[in-house]
C-alpha cells in the first residue's frame, strides 16, 4: 500500500487534532493542574485536602476553612509562621500556630463599619502571598485585610494594579499595639534588595525549605544524606521522587514534624 | 508564480507553518494571561504541556509513583501517546512535519543553501558524521536518567525549543538561547543540525523508523541511480543504494519520493512492504 503526501499529512493532522478533541471529551485533556476548588467538601480538613492534592503537588487557598490553624497554612503553602502572625497582628500571648481562622473576633476590637477580618481574609492573603488561583466569592466581597498584610504583600507578592488598588480601598488601619517579635522592617526588605552573590545566596536558601512538595530527591540533592533522612523518617526511602508529605501521610507520620527535623538537617549544611 | 516550488511536498510546508504559528500564539497567550488579555479560542497552556517529549522524559516517575515531572502536565503524555501511533505507522514523520524547532532550521538552511550551494549539507565528512548522528542517543539516555534521579526536567535549562518561542519572555535560560543561537547559525551550513546530532526527542522517533509500517521504499528495476534522492535529503540518507530506507535519522519528509524529487514516476515511494 502506497500513501502519498496529502494522505499522510491529513492523517497526521487528523491523528493530532483529533486526539487531542478525543481527550478532551473524555475529560483527559488536562494542560493545567488546577482543580475545581469546590471539588473539596467543605467538612474536609486542610491536611486531607492536601494529600488530596499532593498528587499534583497544589493546594489552593478555597480549601481553607474556619477551623485550620495558622500552622497548618503555614505548612501547607510554605508561608512562614512569623509572616501569617506578623500579617494578622496576632497578640503576643497567642500561639500562633494553634490559632484558628473562626477566632478573629476573640483578639479584635469591634472595627468600623462593615470592616471584618475573617476566614475569608485569610484566603485572600494566601492566594496573594502565594500567587495561587483563586476568585472572591459573591460572599466573600469587601475582602477586608489589616495595614501589615497589606505591606507584606506589596513587598512580597507579584499584585496586578487591580489587585493593589483593591487592597489599598480594602485595608484595615489597626490601631492596637503589634508584638516585637514580629519580623522587622529590615528582614522584609533583606529579600528585595540588589543582585549578586547576596540574593543568590537567599534564593538558594529559599529553595532549600522542607514543604509540601519536597520529594525525597530533593533532600538528597541538597546534601542530607540517605543515612539521615531514613533515620528521620524511620524507615528506608522508598523512591527518591516520592514526596515527603505523601510519604508521611501514607504511614501515619506527623509531617510538621518530619519536616521540622529533616528542616534542621538542611540548614546544617549552610549555604 | 506558484506559491510552491515544483515537486514540493507543499502539504508538509503548509502543516510546518500552521504548527509553527499554533505553537507561538499558545506561547504568547501563556504571557498574555499574566496580563488578563487572551486570544480568543486559543490554548493559554504552557510549553510544557504542549510538547510530546514532556511525556517522554516522565514515564518513568509516572510508572514509579505515579505522578509527573515538575512542570509537565497529563496533555504531555497524551501528545506523547499520539505521535507514537503517529511513529509506529511512518516513523519519525512528526519531526519532518509538525516539530517547529525542525522547521525553523529547515527554513534558515534555505538562506545556508544559498550562500554555500552544493557545498550546503555536505561539508562534514560521511566517515566521520555517521558516528556524529549516535551523540543524540548519549543525548537521551543522559536526560532520561537525570529527569528520572531528580523528577525535574532536566533538559529544561538547554531546550532550544523552549527558548524559541520564549526568548522574549525572559523565562528561557542563558544557555537554552545559546543552545538556540547556535544550532540556528550551524543550520546555515549543515541542514537540521539540532535533529541530526543533539535531539532526544528525535533519537527515540528515529528507532521507529527501523520497523514502522511504512517507509521509503525504492524499486530497483525502474531507479536510474541518478543519486539525486541522496543529495536533496536533508539527513543525508543514501537512498539510491537501499531497497528499503529503514534509517534512524530519516525524517518522513517524502523529499526523495517520486512525488518530489525522483524523476521517474513510481520508484522511490512511501509504503508498506510488499506494494506495487
Amino acid at each position: 500500500m502506497k500513501i502519498r503526501s496529502k494522505t499522510l499529512g491529513t492523517i497526521i493532522a487528523f491523528v493530532i487534532f483529533g486526539g487531542i478533541l478525543g481527550a478532551s471529551t473524555l475529560g483527559l485533556w488536562k494542560t493545567e493542574s488546577v482543580r475545581n476548588p469546590n471539588s473539596i467538601q467543605r467538612n474536609k480538613s486542610i491536611g486531607e485536602a492536601a494529600r488530596e492534592n499532593a498528587v499534583t503537588g497544589d493546594y489552593y487557598p478555597a480549601d481553607i476553612r474556619g477551623n485550620h490553624r495558622f500552622g497548618e497554612i503555614s505548612e501547607i503553602f510554605n508561608i512562614p509562621l512569623e509572616i501569617l502572625s506578623h500579617a494578622f497582628a496576632l497578640p503576643p500571648d497567642v500561639d500562633p500556630a494553634n490559632f484558628k481562622n473562626q477566632d478573629f473576633d476573640s483578639i479584635y476590637p469591634s472595627f468600623e463599619g462593615e470592616q471584618e477580618i475573617g476566614n475569608g481574609s485569610v484566603k485572600w492573603f494566601v492566594a496573594l502571598y502565594t500567587g495561587l488561583p483563586f476568585e472572591l466569592e459573591d460572599e466573600e466581597e469587601d475582602t477586608y485585610l489589616l495595614r501589615p498584610a497589606v505591606e507584606i504583600l506589596k513587598k512580597h507578592a507579584s499584585l496586578t494594579a487591580e489587585q493593589i488598588a483593591y487592597l489599598d480601598a480594602y485595608t484595615i488601619e489597626i490601631e492596637f499595639e503589634i508584638p516585637d517579635s514580629y519580623p522587622s522592617e529590615d528582614e522584609f526588605q533583606s529579600s528585595d534588595e540588589g543582585a549578586g552573590d547576596g540574593e543568590e545566596t537567599k534564593l538558594k536558601q529559599d529553595e532549600m525549605i522542607v514543604a509540601g512538595k519536597t520529594t525525597f530527591a530533593d533532600l538528597l540533592d541538597w546534601g542530607v544524606s540517605a543515612e539521615k533522612i531514613e533515620t528521620i523518617i524511620g524507615g528506608g526511602i522508598p523512591n527518591r521522587l516520592i514526596l515527603v508529605y505523601d510519604y508521611c501521610a501514607e504511614n501515619g507520620l506527623p509531617f510538621g514534624q518530619i519536616k521540622t527535623e529533616l528542616q534542621i538537617e538542611v540548614d546544617t549544611l549552610g549555604p | 508564480m506558484k506559491l510552491f516550488p515544483r515537486n514540493k511536498i507543499w502539504l508538509r510546508t503548509v502543516l510546518q507553518i500552521f504548527f509553527f504559528i499554533l505553537i507561538a500564539l499558545i506561547a504568547v497567550n501563556h504571557v498574555l494571561e499574566d496580563s488578563g488579555v487572551k486570544i480568543p479560542l486559543l490554548s493559554n497552556a504552557s510549553l510544557h504541556a504542549v510538547c510530546p517529549f514532556g511525556g517522554v522524559v516522565s514515564l518513568y516517575q509516572f510508572a514509579a509513583v505515579g505522578t509527573f515531572t515538575q512542570k509537565i502536565q497529563q496533555s504531555s503524555f497524551i501528545l506523547m501517546i499520539l505521535v507514537f501511533i503517529l511513529a509506529f505507522l511512518f516513523g519519525s514523520v512528526f519531526c519532518g512535519w509538525v516539530c517547529p524547532l525542525g522547521s525553523i532550521q529547515e527554513w534558515v538552511g534555505k538562506l545556508g543553501k544559498r550562500l554555500f550551494k552544493k557545498r550546503y549539507n555536505h561539508f562534514i565528512p560521511w566517515r566521520i558524521d555517521q558516528y556524529l548522528r549516535y551523540l543524540r542517543y548519549i543525548m537521551l539516555i543522559w536526560v532520561l536518567y537525570a529527569t528520572a534521579m531528580t523528577g525535574k526536567l532536566a533538559f529544561g535549562d538547554i531546550d532550544p525549543y523552549y527558548a524559541l518561542f520564549n526568548f522574549w519572555t525572559g523565562e528561557a535560560s542563558f544557555t537554552g538561547l545559546a543552545v538556540l543561537g547556535v544550532t540556528l547559525l550551524a543550520s546555515l551550513a549543515v541542514e537540521r543540525p539540532w535533529c541530526k546530532y543533539a535531539c532526544p526527542y528525535g533519537a527515540i522517533l528515529g528507532i521507529t523508523n527501523l520497523f514502522s509500517v511504512f517507509s521509503i521504499r525504492r524499486r530497483e528495476s525502474t531507479c536510474k541511480s541518478c543519486d539525486i534522492c541522496f543529495h536533496d535529503c536533508p539527513m543525508n540518507i543514501p537512498v539510491h543504494a537501499v531497497k528499503v530506507v529503514r534509517d534512524h535519522q530519516c525524517i518522513g519528509c517524502l523529499e526523495c519520493t517520486s512525488e518530489a524529487i525522483c524523476p521517474i514516476e513510481n520508484t522511490v515511494v512511501f509504503a508498506t512492504k510488499g506494494s506495487r
